[in-house]
């Protein structure tokens, strides 16, 4: 968890941030995510937290970003729209933001788990991936 | 209904994955503003629910609200009409008209007697029924007929849910809401001059998904409006500063301050838009710098003026004023002396005027 302690630091670009801040909406989020985090590695708790109920003026969001950081893995998911789905770089902290097909914004999420649900493969595409295959080799039969 | 698909069916068939489903899911969980550990349960009602057959009644409105609706994003109205309801009579949105209209009405309502969702927008005139016809059946008339085999009824905008702008002094038409007229069904009022889009199809969604939500004492969702705005609204820590605008352009304005003292009536007016707001999010009212004006809220066009803080006493001023003079009081004929001076110095000098102004010269 990044430490807010350095307001004496005016370089810090988090603090330079935060004084954009009108709401502070932003801060008790980030510790309500430190929560969840400490949830999940003591009994495996997940926790999703929906951006779009929570009263955010322009800047909140940029303070997420800045102080969550972006992480090693990165998706983009192309169903009904794009979604994007981004660990931050607090590993087990997840943005996953859903649009439609002409890119407006569905809604958006902060999900703390070890791996987001949207991105697994559901049994019921897997089973309709094993009939596509099966389907795909017998038309196939016969070539090398 | 039974024969109509199911919605994860017709997703299927649409090529859509179980994970677009649940991307699906995900959204309208949040925009039913319901716990997102509540998606789960989400996604099991809509792969067991029947899609219900959806007639809508539109009498005295402005069709904004219908406007408003067909601007959803998060679901959009496609996603409504083709996957989650079978929308059955719009006279605004259907291609049929004039007889043929009116018997897919007829239709829709006796092969889903007892089962249909009934959803109204507009006041109905009772003053004299012919002010407001649809092919050639009064409003009251289409009303009480069909709420008779209706499940629930979902009153749209502040015209069905209390009579609105046609109900507003000296209401001419004698217009009333739904629930003053029909008294033996269930009734969801979702207000609002028009409601935010996604708050009408978030409660279709919620009927769904899980039947009718709970209700505060107007008959409001309380997920939609369990909340003052001002309970939300981003500019609420400047109220608990006592930092106000008192002007459109003065400093306070410019910094984003406070309107509770340009008439805002954010606090005593509950809906999302603090927080959902309208245009895809992009902002609301007191976002762009204009009080709100409480909409969602009853009879809000005959509540005093827009501009008047809350903290002022409700009342018309100009009515008073007469009055006051009628009567020979001396101060009140003094204070209308004086802001007429005031007016006419300010028009000399260029001065501001700020809503307080406004108020008092009205």
């Amino acid at each position: 968890m990044y430490s807010h302690d350095s307001k004496s630091d005016p370089h810090d670009p988090v603090v330079e941030l935060f004084s954009y801040v009108a709401t502070g909406n932003a801060r008790p989020v980030l510790f309500q995510v430190r929560h969840a985090l400490a949830q999940l590695l003591t009994d495996g708790t997940e926790t999703t937290i929906d951006l779009g109920a929570i009263p955010f003026a322009p800047g909140d969001e940029r303070v997420l970003d800045e102080v969550l950081g972006n992480g090693e893995v990165k998706a983009t998911l192309t169903v009904l729209g794009a979604s994007h789905v981004q660990e931050t770089a607090i590993p087990g902290v997840w943005r996953v933001d859903h649009f439609n097909e002409t890119g407006e914004t569905q809604s958006r999420f902060i999900e703390v788990t070890f791996m987001p649900e949207i991105l697994k493969t559901q049994r019921e595409d897997a089973a309709l991936g094993l009939e596509t295959l099966t389907d795909r080799l017998n038309t196939t039969r016969g070539l090398n | 209904m039974t024969d109509k698909p199911m919605l994860p069916d017709l997703m299927r068939a649409h090529g859509i994955s179980r994970r677009g489903f649940l991307k699906y899911c995900a959204s309208l969980t949040s925009l039913m503003a319901l716990s997102p550990a509540m998606m789960p349960k989400v996604a099991y009602a809509l792969e067991n629910a029947p899609r219900p057959s959806v007639i809508w009644l539109s009498f005295q409105e402005c069709t904004g609200c219908t406007e408003s609706l067909t601007r959803s994003h998060a679901p959009t109205i496609e996603d409504l009409i083709f996957n989650a309801v079978s929308l059955d009579y719009h006279h605004t949105l259907q291609a049929a008209s004039g007889h043929q209209a009116e018997a897919a009405r007829t239709e829709a309502m006796q092969a889903n007697y007892g089962k249909y969702l009934l959803v109204v927008d507009g006041s109905i005139p009772i003053g004299d029924e012919g002010y407001s016809c649809i092919a050639g059946v009064s409003n009251l008339q289409m009303l009480k007929e069909t709420a008779a085999g209706a499940a629930a009824i979902v009153a749209v905008g502040t015209c069905a849910a209390y009579g609105g702008i046609p109900h507003a002094n000296p209401n001419p038409t004698g217009a009333v809401s739904v629930s003053d007229i029909i008294k033996d069904k269930p009734i969801i009022n979702v207000p609002g001059c028009p409601p935010i889009p996604v708050v009408m199809t978030g409660v279709l969604a919620h009927f769904l998904t899980f039947g009718i939500p709970e209700l505060d004492v107007l008959n409001r969702p309380k997920a939609f409006y369990g909340e003052t705005i001002h309970d939300r609204c981003y500019r609420r820590p400047f109220y608990d500063k006592g930092l106000f605008a008192e002007g459109f352009d003065d400093e306070g304005a410019r910094e984003g301050w406070c309107l509770y003292k340009m008439g805002c009536k954010g606090p005593t007016t509950r809906s999302v838009c603090a927080t959902v707001k309208w245009n895809d999010g992009t902002s609301f009212p007191i976002q762009s710098g204009h009080p709100c004006l409480g909409c969602t809220e009853p009879n809000f066009w005959d509540n005093g003026g827009f501009y008047k803080p809350l903290s002022v006493p409700a009342g018309d001023y100009r009515k008073a004023a007469l009055e006051a003079i009628a009567v020979g009081v001396v101060a009140g004929a003094a204070g209308a002396g004086l802001a007429r001076a005031n007016k006419s110095r300010a028009a000399k000098a260029h001065e501001k005027v700020d809503a307080h102004d406004l108020e008092r010269k009205s």
